[in-house]
């Protein structure tokens, strides 16, 4: 049982953090500092820590890309880094090996490409819930889509399901911006035709080959959702520690500090339950309970750090004067992505019988 | 990081497993899960104290040269956490977890040789003496005076929330040898012997009906000057010591796991007869958001004992969080039982006598929980206080 980064973990994480805090700070735009970051991460190759070592990467541990996830949430930048390398170029390393494959998987790594993945609607529900019923022509909204040209879709055939591989150009597909609490480069997809066979990729299973990509991008975004709690509670402080109300600094108020210390608590809370989830990714039985735990926990606890960072902050708090609305924006969106509380549990239960799973340690228990 | 058991330490949880399937007796577990107070009755927990002993694993955290069994914090964590499974009676903790180790750091040679042992052995049943009446969570404001005569002390005052005082022969006491100064500079840690003339216990009745706690009279009591442990006017300092002791030591987890098997024992009860309050999936959604913080929390628990990268409030996290885990396995088995669970004991002694009159029972004391051992408000500025001090 190793419950620390060694020392490879932490040489890599250094660097990309590096790169990271070069970004974080400085003029320019968010939306500036965030492509510039992504060409850093491109040009300097660290996406290669996203891709296991046989698609041509590093191979990287879980805990090392969700540091660095953490890291660029601390950062409040908005990168492709979750729909072009978890959900696209790993999500590719699962199909069966080819030529066109392999080739996508770099252009998307190098940064030429920018991918993102819709899920049809009768399949299982997109990445922001249920879909509108009846018509497959209804938009649906995906992630990153704004800036994509590259898309993967899952969709179902009578033979099963299966991914394609679309671009911009292909018939019957058409975007549309449609920014979010998330992120500005969301987007709108309208499928006019039903892919069948077009560009379909083969995957050994193409089922779990989706489980598994949505349960890593649903803990990357609960690092991500770390990183930012993490930079709200800072700047919490700090302003407590320096506004002076009464004569004297907010932080003299235990109501204050309560509030503080409650806000550091629900971070610890998502912390443990994030690394939980981490280390029990290569058991589909632990992972459905461990990465539900982790969303679920790390939702609840960013709303309590993103209303309390508010709260704390006084009138300002719900300006836009302040970075505070920005992290509040986007752990706001994290709250609902890849499932609310309520879809959680239900995987949960789903996955297990409560009661036999409430009597096993998460911990000591394992599959066998 | 992973969470791979090493052989060696999947072979110690076998042979935890082993030595509790051969020496827990059914009476134990009976014991174990109808106990809604802190901790069991002697009654229960001595027994068990006694097998552990004799197998050496009574005092975890004590160093092996006296009779710890040298483990890891990860196997400490294995064994409270199959003890738990198991239904294993919790152990008083008084003597092995708190006043154990301040003797084994501020002893002297022959305290150590006197005191340890039946500490050990579980022959001695040990009290706490810290709160009064006018100091709780001030507990630096305690008043109990302790003035030297002779070759003992002279002990005057009173200690109250002492649990289980009724049944301890031993208790250990914070008491005030000088007035001068800042008040934490003038206490001094004794031990005593509970027979000692001069010294009376008063019963406390919980909101639960049951008598675990009291107040103790001490009226001229003399404690032998031998029994002070450290050097007089240090006390508070053994005190601190046990706080950073604590730290670390994490033992919440298997309490609260054993929490939750008794709710979902309290489920599959209430199924059998057709009586369950809330909706079968109602009830497995509430079960598995539970389960899915008691492993949080059981995770948190071992980040802090094994990895160096632990906020400086961590004992006092932990704290929190385990007594507000504790409250909310309190409500869900009010919820699942509903009216069930609002019988009343004929003669309102608390004290459960079959399953279904825990839920109550422990909600009432599980009240406690965010009070005693530093009062949620407490660890909420110490909280802070570390935070803002960054």
């Amino acid at each position: 049982m190793k419950l620390e980064l060694d020392e490879e973990e932490r040489s890599l994480i250094e660097g990309a953090e590096k790169l990271v805090s070069r970004h974080a700070e400085g003029s320019g735009t968010i939306e500036d500092r965030s492509a510039n970051l992504w060409r850093a991460l491109t040009e300097a190759g660290w996406t290669a820590l996203f891709l296991d070592e046989v698609d041509g990467g590093i191979g990287a541990s879980i805990a090392t890309m969700g540091t660095i996830f953490e890291r660029i949430g601390n950062a409040g930048l908005e990168t492709p880094l979750l729909s072009s390398m978890i959900l696209g170029a790993r999500l590719l390393g699962r199909a069966r090996p080819s030529g066109p494959v392999r080739e996508q998987i770099e252009a998307i790594s190098t940064g030429q490409v920018k991918s993102a993945l819709l899920i049809m609607p009768d399949c299982i529900a997109s990445l922001f819930g249920k879909a509108g019923t009846g018509s497959p022509v209804a938009p649906i909204r995906v992630l990153d889509a704004a800036t994509a040209n590259l898309f993967l879709v899952y969709s179902p055939a009578s033979t099963g399901a299966r991914f394609h591989l679309l671009t911009r150009d292909s018939p019957g597909l058409s975007v549309r911006k449609a920014p979010t609490l998330r992120s500005a480069d969301d987007g709108e997809l309208r499928l006019d035709l039903l892919p069948d066979d077009i560009c379909a990729i083969d995957f050994p299973d193409p089922a779990a080959a989706l489980e598994i990509t949505l349960d890593e991008a649903c803990l990357m975004t609960c690092f991500e959702a770390l990183g930012a709690m993490r930079w709200l509670i800072g700047a919490t402080a700090e302003y407590a520690r320096t506004r002076r109300q009464f004569g004297r600094a907010l932080t003299e108020l235990q109501a204050v500090r309560h509030r503080l210390a409650e806000m550091q608590v629900a971070h610890e809370d998502a912390r443990a339950a994030t690394c939980l989830a981490a280390m029990t990714m290569r058991d589909a039985d632990r992972r459905a309970r461990s990465v539900t735990a982790a969303k679920l926990i790390a939702s609840e606890a960013s709303i309590a750090v993103a209303e309390g960072a508010i709260q704390l902050h006084g009138a300002m708090g719900v300006t836009e004067e302040l970075s505070v609305g920005r992290y509040v924006r986007r752990l706001t969106a994290f709250q609902y992505l890849f499932g609310g509380r309520s879809s959680q549990i239900d995987r949960y239960t789903a996955s297990t019988s409560s009661i036999g799973a409430a009597r096993k340690s998460a911990i000591l228990e394992s599959a066998s | 990081m992973n969470l791979d058991l090493s052989t060696e330490d999947a072979a110690f949880r076998a042979d935890v497993r082993r030595f509790l399937d051969e020496n827990l007796t059914d009476d134990m577990r009976a014991g174990q899960k109808l106990t809604t107070g802190v901790y069991p009755d002697p009654a229960i927990s001595r027994a068990w104290h006694r097998r552990l002993a004799e197998r050496g694993w009574s005092a975890p955290l004590w160093p092996a040269e006296y009779g710890g069994p040298g483990w890891s914090p990860l196997q400490r964590f294995i064994f409270e956490a199959e003890s738990a499974r198991a239904s294993a009676p919790l152990v008083n903790p008084m003597g092995i977890r708190l006043v154990g180790p301040v003797i084994i750091r501020f002893g002297s040679e022959e305290q150590k040789r006197r005191l340890l042992p039946p500490i050990l052995s579980g022959e001695d049943y040990w009290c706490q003496g810290y709160s009064e009446p006018g100091a709780g969570s001030d507990l630096a404001a305690l008043q109990t005076k302790a003035c030297r005569n002779g070759d003992d002390y002279v002990v005057n005052g009173t200690k109250i929330w002492t649990t289980h005082a009724q049944f301890a022969n031993r208790i250990f006491m914070l008491v005030r040898t000088s007035s001068e100064g800042k008040p934490q500079q003038g206490i001094s840690f004794l031990v005593a012997d509970m027979n000692s003339p001069g010294i009376d216990i008063r019963p406390i009745v919980s909101i639960s009906g049951e008598h675990e706690v009291n107040q103790i009279f001490f009226d001229d009591a003399r404690v032998p000057a031998a029994n002070l442990i450290g050097r007089e006017n240090e006390g508070w300092d053994c005190a601190k010591y046990l706080l950073q002791f604590e730290r670390g030591a994490g033992l919440f987890s298997g309490r609260l796991r054993s929490s939750f098997n008794r709710v979902c024992d309290i489920v599959g009860e209430l199924t059998d007869r057709g009586r369950l309050a809330l909706p079968t999936d109602e009830t497995d959604r509430r079960l598995a958001e539970a389960a899915m913080r008691l492993d949080a929390f059981e995770m948190l628990e071992l980040l802090y004992a094994s990895s160096a990268d632990v906020p400086p409030s961590s004992s006092s996290i932990l704290k929190l969080r385990a007594s507000r885990m504790k409250q909310m396995m309190g409500r869900l088995a009010l919820d699942v039982a509903g009216e069930e669970a609002l019988g009343w004991g004929e003669n309102q002694s608390g004290a459960a006598v079959a399953l279904l009159d825990t839920p109550a029972l422990d909600y009432l004391n599980s009240r406690a929980f965010t009070i005693f051992g530093g009062a949620q408000e407490v660890q909420l500025d110490l909280i802070a206080k570390a935070l803002l001090s960054r």
